[in-house]
């Protein structure tokens, strides 16, 4: 009976052994079909090798990662302003994932699964986004749109070209609000028109005017400046932010193919304060390596009706 | 010993028990399998609930065939191109109706964000299956077509070509077919698409006749026009005349009428049309609209000739000995514009003009023109032509008469003053060599020579050969000169006709 247990503990042993044979931080990353094995090979070793990096400085509550030589160069500082500000780690052993080629000649692999830790413990599932350069190195790492809500959008375009348009422009906003996580006050600032027309909504209290919604709501309008200021002094103020985007819809201007309306919920939470909003950005995409904001708004969700919600129709573009 | 060999035995079993267990969980596929091993072709998909993922997943895997085939074909010179996005669109759509033999899906699994997820897979060998049955069907269809069009069924013939041609950008992957004339290879697609072109850009188009159903207040044409291919009537088309306003007409059986409600310049006048082919109704909507997409037009210039349906005429009311009026006789007088050419210098835009030639009033030839033409007129004496009787200066002027026309004509070059001409002319109508007079004195004035004189000093300017092409030709000047332009280039000069018997 004693021996009949060794070979069943042996056996079993054997078996959970090839279950748990990787180390914990350690993440495998596959990349499938993909032609090209040599680049198949860098892209997964470097990505491989980043992530493992990433749990293992996360475990270790590190500032830094050990080992950078998987980034592309001008990559790595901004990379770390974001593990400074928030660290993350990967939950799977192993990942599977297809990248995309990009017009700009650059690949993408999406679907990343990642887990922020707020200072309070507090875990928040995302997804992310690595971009490879044509040799295979990291050149950027996003908090990408949930798989689902990202196919959703891509399977509403209407033809090839519009859901072309549509990566760049999920590819943008992606961009946009990983700028947040890092409190990238340079990258706003390059992103905004100096023309912009930036509209805030602010809730008023009690005005002693019926209304349906208890609460009404006061736009203030601001120039590009003041609006990068006080983003700036937002930014000093908290010492981790988070945004998240849901509902996301992209209207193609019907006159200027290059202008589209992105219009999409904001969950906004930081270090001291939190709040729900509707955000329109008009983005000009003439130039689609460096698209341009013409005009944000923000109104407060629960204080806004729908029909009161901006769209692309209430703007006249010249 | 005992407990040795039970435990050996439990162990053998439970080995056993595992290794099948293994065995059949590795039947089962894995999604590394799926995304690593080559075998499979896969599609992700990611949705709020389970059937969206899967929904989702299909067009992805669909999506992905498409994407695989075109990428080893020639996927990066097309990807600029706004036919490939139409054809993608066109097939990712479509493909799904297509049947995709062994087609599977993994269990969808809720992910971390209470979404869900699953693949959608077929194996290479199943996918290939699936292709080479969709291109027996094709290839059976395409000869039973081929066969039709050769035994004279055109219509129904060209049904199935384009039918055809929209399942091929179902698939995505090219089909071949060697149905060409010369047994010679080809992709199917091209094939189907060379036949429709080829109906539509050899079709023959002849105007059958032109009719009139013009009122006083309204010009109203019809162009009765026949289309045949390979002498073969032929349907499933459209024509419209390049104006705007102007519909298309339906083709049936080879022949169509063509609607035109404008008063024309010419007796024969040039008009641009748009030839399409019609979708059959029996194509369903979804081939159709492939088809809408990719079936040629063709333009086409046919002159139309007006001269059976405008009929110009108009009668003289003599008021006095020198002054007349006229008045025009056509059919749908308002709708034209008229001018009157008295024969004396003298014109009108009047619609029934009275005139007075004057006191020395001989005789004068009358045109009456149609909205500026210059072949839409009619032309008529009144009084005479002063008959030249005196031919004695022939020989004075030292002409042996040579006995061919050629010879004749030469003479009359050399003749610079009309006072000569018009001698030598009468002088060969008498001897019955050849018809002289005014226009309405000749048969066919087409035929005819025409000398051009000016009264002033009776220089002949122009002798006029008869017209070829439209066209004639200035024997003095060896100039060619239209109809349209003739009136305008000698306007005011006095003309004779004359035409060898």
């Amino acid at each position: 009976m004693k021996l009949r247990i060794q070979y069943l503990t042996v056996f079993i042993i054997t078996l959970l052994g090839t279950t748990f044979s990787f180390a914990q931080d350690d993440v495998e990353v596959y990349v499938a079909d993909f032609t090209d094995d040599a680049l198949r090979l860098t892209m997964e070793r470097h990505v491989s090798t980043f992530l493992s990096q990433v749990n293992e400085s996360f475990t270790a509550k590190s500032d830094t990662l050990t080992d950078v030589s998987f980034f592309l160069t001008a990559y790595i500082s901004e990379f770390e302003v974001l593990w400074s500000s928030t660290p993350f780690f990967i939950p799977e052993s192993t990942i599977i994932e297809s990248v995309n080629k990009l017009a700009t000649g650059r690949y993408e692999m999406r679907n990343i699964p990642i887990y922020f830790v707020d200072p309070d413990g507090e875990k928040h599932y995302e997804e992310a986004v690595i971009q490879f350069t044509p040799s295979g190195l990291i050149s950027e790492f996003r908090i990408g749109l949930a798989a689902h809500r990202f196919q959703e959008i891509m399977n509403a375009g209407e033809d090839a070209i519009d859901q072309a348009n549509r990566e760049i422009i999920l590819n943008f906003v992606e961009n946009f609000r990983t700028s947040y996580n890092r409190k990238d006050i340079e990258y706003i600032n390059t992103v905004f028109s100096d023309q912009a027309l930036i509209i805030v909504g602010r809730v008023i209290e009690n005005t002693g005017v019926e209304s349906s919604y208890q609460q009404q709501v006061e736009y203030l309008q601001l120039t590009k400046g003041e609006y990068v200021d006080r983003l700036r002094r937002l930014f000093e103020r908290n010492e981790w932010i988070n945004v998240g985007y849901e509902d996301i819809g992209i209207i193609r201007h019907p006159k200027h193919p290059a202008i589209y309306g992105v219009s999409l919920t904001q969950y906004y939470n930081s270090a001291t304060y939190s709040d729900e909003g509707y955000l329109f950005l008009l983005i000009d995409f003439a130039e689609p390596e460096k698209p341009l904001i013409h005009v944000r708004t923000w109104q407060p969700k629960r204080e806004t009706p729908e029909d009161e919600v901006f769209q692309i129709g209430d703007m006249e573009i010249f | 010993m005992k407990v040795f060999n039970r435990g050996v035995k439990s162990g053998l079993l439970l080995l056993t028990i595992i290794m099948v267990s293994a065995a059949s969980l590795s039947a089962q596929v894995d999604e590394r399998t799926i995304k690593l091993s080559g075998n499979y072709l896969w599609g992700e998909g990611f949705g709020e609930d389970r059937q969206t993922a899967v929904n989702n997943a299909k067009r992805d895997l669909i999506e992905r065939l498409q994407v695989r085939i075109e990428s080893e074909a020639n996927f990066t010179e097309r990807d600029t191109n706004d036919d490939y996005s139409v054809e993608l669109e066109t097939t990712t759509n479509t493909l799904s109706r297509m049947e995709l033999r062994g087609l599977n899906y993994m269990p969808a699994k809720e992910r971390r964000d209470g979404s869900w997820e699953t693949i959608a897979y077929i194996t290479k060998d199943d996918f290939n299956t699936t292709m080479d049955l969709e291109s027996d069907r094709l290839l059976s269809a395409l000869k039973i077509a081929i066969i039709d069009e050769n035994d004279g069924r055109l219509d129904v013939a060209i049904t199935q070509y384009m039918e055809l041609w929209a399942s091929t950008f179902y698939s995505p992957v090219p089909f071949y077919t060697n149905a060409d004339d010369h047994g010679i290879e080809s992709e199917l697609r091209s094939f189907l698409s060379n036949k429709i072109r080829n109906w539509v850009n050899s079709l023959a188009i002849d105007v059958d006749r032109v009719r009139s159903l013009s009122t006083a207040q309204n010009s109203e044409f019809y162009f009765d026009l026949l289309f045949s291919y390979n002498e073969m009537a032929t349907s499933n088309l459209e024509i419209a005349l390049n104006k705007s306003g102007y519909v298309a007409h339906p083709i049936r059986n080879g022949r169509t009428s063509i609607f035109y409600d404008l008063a024309p310049e010419e007796r024969i006048r040039s008009f641009n049309f748009t030839l399409s082919p019609v979708i059959p109704n029996s194509i369903d909507q979804e081939k159709a609209a492939i088809l809408d997409g990719v079936l040629p037009i063709r333009e086409i210039t046919l002159d139309i000739d007006f001269s059976d349906v405008i009929d110009i005429n108009f009668n003289i009311i003599e008021e006095s000995e020198n002054t007349f009026t006229f008045v025009p006789i056509l059919k749908n007088l308002s709708v034209y514009s008229l001018e009157w050419d008295f024969g004396d210098g003298e014109t009108s835009k009047e619609t029934t003009p009275t005139h007075d030639f004057g006191a020395d009033f001989t005789g004068s030839l009358i045109s009456l023109i149609i909205n500026s033409s210059g072949d839409l007129l009619e032309q008529k004496q009144i009084g005479e032509v002063e008959k030249i009787d005196n031919t004695d200066n022939i020989d004075e002027l030292g002409f042996v008469i040579p006995p061919n026309i050629t010879s004749y004509v030469e003479n009359t070059i050399r003749l610079k003053d009309g006072n000569s001409l018009t001698k030598y002319l009468n002088n060969l109508s008498e001897r019955n060599i050849l018809m002289v007079g005014r226009q309405s004195d000749i048969n066919n004035p087409t035929l005819s020579y025409l000398a051009i004189i000016n009264p002033q000093d009776t220089l002949v300017i122009a002798i006029l050969s008869p017209v070829e092409s439209g066209m004639r030709y200035n024997l003095i000047t060896n100039e060619t000169i239209s109809n349209s332009e003739l009136r305008m280039k000698f306007r005011g000069l006095g003309s004779v006709w004359f035409q060898f018997k």
